[in-house]
């Protein structure tokens, strides 16, 4: 299957247009969700002072930052950070106590 | 830039945490003044302390007095605190009580235990919080391994093959900051584990779009799903063809479950290829599947050539789709499938990278891309087999306009109707009895006409 003649042709050269959304292979929608999963945590930790909930929230961030494209907005993500590294901070300065894991409450 | 942003993150997370510990010092002092309050109400506690009753007795003893006072002089009233228990000193309220309760002389004793005082908690039971921590170091840690990792497999992959690109376009990769490359042009980052190259400058196509989708190993997430679920490292390969470059016809060759799928997702296959063929009908292992609207074009297309490579490396290959009217996916949105969507000649090809980014399999892979492009642009159809596949595409663009049209229908139905809905709201907000009457009367009269037969008239010529 080698190529006997060349086959370049610089006329034909074209800029590079991305492809229609609607042709486009199917979107990766995890940044999307786990941003809204961080955000949601965040608040639930905030509001009702759960740990697990801030901490939770903390590696929602975490996943939708690694899984994020180049093109996302950087803003959301740094205000997921943020919103759940204060979710974290917040629900030690009320509740300095450690937190206490969830078979803690079955075996007492 | 993304892993100086994220330890930077990570180390404002770190502090906050450690600054929240050491502030404990700070919580203690802020209940102080609690600590006060809570001395306070332990005082009524101690009433009944052998020190304190004392204390408490002349009070009693002055009341006595007061109140023999009090009985003395009748018309003097003495506005004083102990007044509203007064009643307990009244003889004849307790009548018979004394006796009935010999008095002791001993207070009942209460001894009260030394509770130990509350020490901030050890680092040591934070252990659910150090395995978090390490947790998440360990996250960030498989994020830089993982996209080190992803980045060389571009790397390899450009300096395995763009030699190839090179003898092939005029134009290969992208120049920039953001570009992974050995040289000067390269892959384009769209992810961490997403690279795309654009390829142009060659005969039978206007360009080739290369997608390197690895496995997202810098989500240790995945990584740990990868072990459950094994994913392949693939890529995605898409030509798009000029006007002149291909003859009218659908074929895909993909693996038979992927196969399924496409049957049922792309529009263009769902449309024009209902029938679904095994593939050792058609010289091909048995593991693929053939989708085709025309059985020349299929045969035109799996030369000797093509089914020898595709039956060494059919592992390899998970579909090569082409189509003169690509549109992707099926629109689920109704507004979406009363309009016919923007078409355009491809070819899509995604092949399964062998474990580690790919390796000889690549090459003779992207070959049979570039004899697919020479075969297509030669492939001529018979007239028979053409005029077929015109008739079918006029017929699939019929469809379309009476899908349309019957859309169109229905929203003016629906528009008319919230008019109806919204006069007949304003007519019986009115005062006026003889409108309403009125309206009632011509919406009656219009209900009839639409209940009764069409009737065609006829002119009759009399004789």
């Amino acid at each position: 299957m080698q190529l006997a003649v060349d086959p370049r042709r610089a006329d034909r050269e074209r800029r590079y247009k991305p492809p229609p959304a609607s042709s486009a292979p199917a979107e990766d929608l995890t940044t999307d969700y786990m941003n809204i999963l961080g955000m949601v945590f965040s608040m639930c930790g905030l509001m009702m002072r759960l740990k697990w909930c801030a901490w939770t929230a903390v590696f929602c961030s975490s996943i939708s930052f690694a899984n994020s494209r180049v093109s996302d907005d950087t803003k959301q993500i740094v205000s997921s950070f943020m919103l759940s590294i204060s979710a974290v901070v917040m629900s030690y300065l009320q509740n300095p106590a450690p937190m206490s894991p969830p078979w803690a409450s079955l075996t007492s | 830039m993304r892993i100086i942003l994220f330890s930077i993150i990570l180390l404002l997370c770190s502090f906050y945490v450690s600054q929240a510990f050491e502030d404990t010092t700070l919580e203690d002092d802020d209940f102080a003044e609690f600590e006060q309050f809570e001395a306070d109400d332990d005082a009524p506690g101690n009433d009944f302390s052998e020190e304190d009753v004392p204390v408490l007795k002349p009070k009693l003893t002055v009341n006595k007095e007061q109140f023999e006072a009090n009985n003395d002089v009748d018309d003097i009233i003495v506005e004083d605190e102990d007044n509203e228990f007064e009643h307990f000193q009244d003889p004849e309220e307790f009548e018979g009580y004394q006796d009935s309760t010999p008095r002791t002389a001993e207070q009942p004793k209460i001894t009260i235990t030394q509770v130990p005082i509350m020490v901030r908690p050890r680092w040591d039971a934070y252990w659910l919080e150090g395995i978090l921590c390490c947790l998440l170091a360990a996250y960030a840690l498989a994020y830089a391994v993982g996209r080190a990792k992803n980045t060389a497999i571009a790397i390899n992959f450009l300096k395995l093959h763009k030699p190839l690109l090179d003898a092939n376009f005029t134009l290969v990769g992208e120049k920039g900051l953001d570009v992974v490359a050995a040289d000067e042009r390269g892959w384009r980052r769209e992810a961490e584990h997403c690279f795309t190259m654009w390829c142009s400058g060659r005969q039978c196509c206007e360009g080739m779009l290369l997608t390197l989708k690895l496995i997202k190993r810098q989500d240790l997430v995945h990584v740990l799903l990868g072990v459950v679920r094994p994913t392949p490292d693939t890529l995605l390969i898409r030509v798009e063809l000029g006007k002149d470059d291909s003859d009218p016809f659908v074929l895909c060759i993909a693996q038979k479950k992927i196969a399924t799928r496409l049957a049922k997702e792309m529009q263009d296959l769902s449309m024009f290829c209902p029938e679904r063929r095994a593939g050792d009908k058609h010289g091909l292992p048995a593991a693929l599947g053939v989708l085709s609207e025309c059985a020349e074009a299929t045969a035109g297309v799996l030369d000797a050539r093509v089914t020898a490579a595709l039956d060494q490396y059919h592992r390899h290959v998970q579909y090569i789709h082409i189509s003169d009217r690509y549109c992707g996916p099926k629109q689920m949105d109704e507004a979406a499938a009363s309009t016919a969507p923007a078409t355009e000649r491809v070819l899509l090809a995604s092949l399964a990278l062998a474990p580690g980014g790919g390796g000889d399999e690549v090459r003779p892979l992207l070959l049979l891309v570039f004899y697919l492009l020479d075969k297509i642009k030669r492939l001529r159809l018979s007239k028979e087999a053409l005029s077929k596949c015109e008739k079918r595409r006029v017929k699939a663009a019929e469809a379309w306009v009476r899908g349309a049209h019957a859309a169109r229908q229905e929203q003016a139905a629906q528009r008319r109707e919230e008019k109806r809905k919204q006069e007949k709201e304003r007519i019986l907000a009115e005062d006026d009895p003889e409108k309403q009457r009125r309206w009632e009367l011509k919406e009656q009269k219009r209900q009839q006409k639409r209940k009764a037969p069409k009737m065609k008239q006829l002119k009759v010529k009399a004789l």
